[in-house]
């Protein structure tokens, strides 16, 4: 089922209208294409919003935060990130990536499980610590 | 092919009645049910009240079996155990018309034999019930009548009657019946098989349909459906009796019960429907619920309901009982149109049915063996620390609580588990795990595992209530078959037998919750030399943040971008540097205070702890730091009507199935509320393959940060309703769909209403302080954040009580959570250092402001307080007036209600009696 659907997987990049998260107000952002390729950027009402906008607009990237299969850990999930933001269209090819690892336990966290994933230079870490759970071990010691 | 002399159909309170009475003869008997568990259909939804006698005219033979049935409770009472009250019926009257009536009720109850019953002037009904409207003139009171729980009664009519020979099939939908060779075959959808000398049709709903299968006589059964609100147990309005109105001529009318679990049931309605498996409830009916209770008892708030449901009632035209051998089909015992008082009557139905079978040839004869009692269902949250104790000595399952609001501990789970209940409705009727206000939020995803581990399915095998109402549709890639992968703490340790008297401990402050708050806390009340131990009911410190695995954490405190593990992971190794003391996998049951009088040495707290590891166990402290968080609204809190099918269920706990256990909840989702939880979740959906067809939310501005709208939902391209509402929940066992209407005026619109369809609804329409604990330790609440009373030090009305964190009031971010439960431990440690309480000032909210937490300024100093704004704006102003003047002014480039604004008061020059205000223009 993640296979078939990771084609929705896909994140708009060729809108001309964003929003800006850069702070609570989000100004509506236009951003048209000049003749020289510049870009100009209307609606933001401080220089952080156009920044924003051509950032979003040339290279889009996000954070990729997911779970991986672990084994002989107290859960079944440990929980990664990128370490870095993966472009937009490379997303859905990173996070096969993830769900393909099968991971034994301990694993420390900002373990880098994969690195510069797809020749990206994005890393795949772990953002938790989780032990090695025994048989018959307990967990706490009050 | 399995043959028995007796077949009954049907494993309603009927049908299980009749198979009881029939095993105490020696005799093959059948109990056949097309649902997966006994008492699914009419019998799981009424208002489970043995009634009085004196609602029908001895002409019906319903009246004849109602009065005979209540007089027989008594005794089951005594074999079964089944909880049953009988705290007996009050009809309330408003108008001398009223009195009337009443009178002639109470004739009729007369002319029935109804035991004790009495009219009854002002003075003796409210002092029968003192909840009642002071406007109540009078009424009737009849001492027989009394509550049980229907389910509970069923339930242990079926253990009864299978532990005696009888035979109980699930499942087992009755589609063809012969007769050949002097007896009948019964087969079923699935190509089970069963003969049968005589067959008892106590089908309910369906009697009509057997009839027709059998080819016995024609008759139609019109189902009238009677919806319900249920409310919190903590509710101002339970009666002492089951209080009912004065009856139309179509209905009892919509009553006030009392249940014998303490929480309280309003209705029914009666509504005609055409379809047997309509139980869906409707917005509008259930508005008049409420109005028409608080008629008969104004406490009754809506602000109480926990779940809306219906049940459906099988009548008759003629609106009586149908009990007979058929007139056309010898040995088939019809017993059709048991509507109320039918759970009344039951026991009485049982006897005669044992009579018609008796006269249509069946020879019975007493059994030598028959085993009337059975095991009381042994219920951890009515024990005393002692025997629960002793429980778990038995069993340390008993020392762990699997669900918290009803403190249902996992042997309990087991034991419904063992008794045949494998649905989570079946298990929730047994044990009422997953009955309480949280509604299953938190437990469904333990009780998914203990089913698997008990029964050897799969996560995704597991069922609401039946094949078709599966609560997982999938595995993420490379989690296991089946949830149960936690070997190491499934098993019981050595120290069960462990003396508890030894297990007492003293610390100096108790921390109840290791989450962001509990840990900074704790690691401030350690930093100044203080003893801290740190509760927590799960195996890891961290509370929430550990299933919050996107990041967007920490921004604030840390100036670096983290995700919810990793903050959550910052402060437990914080709190091992502090070699702070913790207990994990450990509930706390209550909070008291020592006695007033108590010597020195035995002041402060005792805090019940419950474990696996160690029972119940006492810890005795000086302070207690509430920072148990908060649990999600849900369905019940927001009144969505429609159906109730598997997949409707709260962000959180899909979140929790998702990162924790590695399952996928559903395939297209509608997600309501747009909060920042229910933004996120949408977008994990989308992670995790799965489609989210839309986000509704009521307000006409999103409730989540922009980011996350952009991030979350622009990304994907998920569509946002903003100002719409979901009117109803479609799907009988999973869902397929919600109506979606826009508002207008306030109003929903459902003239303009459209469907969408989807398998998965996520619910993310806010979170309360989850303050059960306080409140029974007397700590007082406030109204606005739901969360506790506290000064400038953030101690509660109770002294050394303190609280911090989104136990105290619903933060946005994680870093205030910290920072306020830093001044929180901060204020502990003061505390425990005897430092002197300075004067205080309280500060109203003005202007546009919905709450200022902590509500008092100290007098010479400068404080830090959160407000929330009841306004959105840009370039706002926080203004702070003392005496009406305005001493204060802080600028903010933008204020709207789910942002929290922080602002330092300066106290340094008040005056003890100034009156201080927190304004936003």
């Amino acid at each position: 089922m993640i296979a078939e659907n990771q084609k929705l997987v896909t994140i708009r990049r060729d809108e001309r209208e964003r929003t800006c998260i850069v702070c609570p107000i989000g100004c509506r952002l236009t951003i048209d294409v000049n003749d020289d390729r510049t870009l100009s950027v209307s609606g933001n009402r401080c220089k952080r919003g156009k920044e924003y906008a051509e950032e979003e607009f040339r290279d889009p990237r996000r954070t990729v935060t997911a779970t991986c299969a672990i084994r002989g850990a107290a859960v079944a999930r440990l929980p990664v990130r990128s370490s870095a933001g993966v472009p937009v269209d490379a997303i859905a090819g990173f996070l096969a990536r993830v769900y393909e690892l099968r991971l034994d336990a301990p694993v420390s966290r900002a373990t880098v499980l994969l690195s510069d994933v797809d020749g990206s230079g994005v890393d795949l870490v772990a953002t938790a610590t989780m032990e090695r759970v025994d048989a018959e071990q307990e967990e706490d010691d009050g | 092919m399995d043959s028995v002399r007796v077949a009954i159909i049907g494993a309603g309170v009927s049908g299980a009645a009749i198979a009881r009475r029939l095993s105490e003869y020696d005799l093959s008997v059948a109990l056949i049910e097309k649902e997966a568990d006994v008492s699914f259909g009419t019998s799981k939804a009424n208002s489970g009240i043995i009634h009085g006698g004196f609602h029908h005219n001895t002409k019906y033979l319903k009246a004849r079996l109602e009065v005979q049935g209540a007089g027989m409770y008594p005794q089951l009472h005594r074999e079964l155990g089944f909880p049953y009250r009988r705290c007996g019926i009050v009809v309330a009257a408003f108008t001398p018309e009223e009195m009337t009536a009443v009178e002639h009720l109470y004739r009729q109850g007369v002319d029935n034999d109804s035991a004790g019953i009495e009219l009854c002037g002002a003075d003796r009904i409210h002092g029968l019930e003192p909840k009642l409207h002071s406007d109540v003139i009078g009424g009737l009171y009849a001492p027989a009548g009394g509550i049980i729980e229907p389910y509970r009664f069923v339930f242990a009519l079926v253990e009864n009657a299978e532990q005696n020979g009888v035979r109980v099939l699930r499942g087992f939908d009755v589609c063809d019946a012969t007769f050949s060779g002097d007896a009948f075959t019964v087969t079923s959808g699935d190509g089970r098989s069963i003969r049968a000398d005589f067959v008892v049709n106590a089908a309910g709903l369906h009697a009509d349909e057997v009839s027709a299968r059998f080819g016995a006589e024609s008759f139609t059964i019109h189902p009238r459906k009677g919806e319900y609100h249920l409310l919190d147990r903590r509710t101002a309005a339970c009666p002492d009796r089951v209080v009912f109105p004065v009856p139309t001529s179509v209905s009892k009318g919509m009553l006030v019960i009392p249940t014998v679990e303490g929480t309280v049931l309003l209705g029914p309605t009666a509504d005609a429907v055409d379809a047997k498996d309509d139980v869906d409830t409707d917005g509008s009916r259930l508005g008049e619920i409420v109005t028409s209770a608080q008629r008969l008892i104004p406490s009754v708030s809506a602000k109480d309901i926990i779940t809306s449901f219906a049940g459906l009632r099988p009548a008759l035209d003629d609106g009586d009982f149908l009990i007979r051998e058929s007139s056309a089909v010898p040995r088939l015992i019809q017993v059709a149109g048991i509507q109320s008082p039918g759970l009344t009557a039951a026991p009485a139905v049982a006897e005669l049915v044992k009579d018609l079978l008796k006269e249509a040839g069946c020879e019975l004869t007493e059994r030598r063996s028959f085993t009337r009692t059975l095991a009381p269902v042994r219920r951890s949250r009515l024990l005393d620390d002692e025997e629960l104790h002793d429980a778990w000595r038995a069993d340390p399952d008993a020392g762990e609580a699997v669900c918290r609001c009803e403190t249902v501990t996992r042997d309990e789970v087991r034991a419904a588990i063992a008794a045949g209940h494998t649905t989570l409705d079946g298990i929730k009727f047994y044990s009422r795990a997953g009955a309480g206000r949280c509604q299953g939020a938190f437990c469904t995803p333990r009780l998914i595992q203990i089913v698997c581990e008990e029964t050897g399915r799969s996560a995704t095998e597991v069922t609401k209530r039946g094949p078709g109402s599966e609560l997982l549709v999938d595995r993420l890639p490379g989690t296991p078959d089946t949830p149960a992968v936690r070997t190491g703490t499934t098993r019981p340790t050595r120290s069960r037998t462990t003396p508890n008297a030894g297990a007492d401990r003293r610390v100096d402050a108790i921390v109840i919750g290791g989450g962001a708050a509990g840990l900074a806390a704790a690691s401030e009340i350690a930093q100044a030399g203080f003893h801290a131990l740190v509760v927590d009911r799960e195996p890891a410190l961290g509370g929430i943040l550990r299933q919050c695995i996107h990041n967007g954490f920490g921004l604030q405190e840390f100036e670096e971008e983290l995700t919810g593990p990793e903050y959550a992971e910052r402060y437990v190794e914080e709190a091992d540097q502090h070699r702070i003391d913790r207990v994990t996998s450990t509930t706390a049951l209550a909070i008291r205070g020592a006695a007033a009088d108590a010597p020195t040495d035995a002041q402060g707290f005792i805090t019940t702890l419950l474990s696996k590891r160690r029972g119940v166990a006492h810890v005795r402290s000086r302070a207690v730091v509430l920072a148990m968080g908060s649990r999600e609204r849900n369905r019940g809190s927001i009144q969505i009507p429609g159906s109730r099918p598997a997949g409707v269920m709260t962000a959180g706990a899909a979140q929790r199935l998702i990162n924790i256990e590695g399952m996928i909840p559903g395939k297209r989702t509608v997600i309501v509320g747009s909060g920042d939880i229910g933004l996120i979740m949408a977008r994990r959906m989308k992670l995790i393959g799965a489609d989210v067809e839309a986000v509704i939310e009521i307000q006409p501005v999103p409730s989540g940060i922009n980011r996350n709208i952009v991030q979350c939902l622009d990304d994907f391209g998920i569509p946002l309703y903003l100002g719409h509402v979901v009117t109803a929940i479609h799907g009988s066992r999973r869902v397929n769909g919600v109506t979606v209407a826009p508002i207008e005026n306030g109003v929903p619109r459902t003239d303009r209403s459209f469907q969408i369809d989807c398998d998965t609804v996520l619910l993310s329409v806010g979170l309360i302080p989850e303050n059960e604990l306080s409140r029974e330790l007397g700590v007082r609440l406030h109204t606005q954040t739901n969360g506790p009373i506290v000064d400038a030090s953030l101690m509660t009305s109770v002294p050394g009580v303190f609280a911090g964190g989104n136990v105290l009031h619903i933060h946005d971010l994680v870093d205030y959570v910290a920072e306020e439960s830093r001044r929180c431990g901060r204020a502990v440690a003061a505390y425990l250092n005897g430092d002197a309480a300075t004067a205080q000032v309280p500060i109203a909210a003005g202007s546009n402001v919905r709450y200022v937490v902590p509500g008092s300024v100290r007098v010479g100093a400068t404080s830090t307080h959160y407000l929330r704004s009841m306004i959105a704006k840009v370039g706002a102003k926080v203004e702070v007036t003392v005496d009406g003047e305005v001493v204060q002014t802080a600028r903010e480039h933008h204020v709207q209600p789910s942002e929290m604004i922080s602002v330092e008061i300066d106290g340094t020059s008040l005056q003890p009696d100034a009156s201080v205000e927190v304004s936003i223009r």
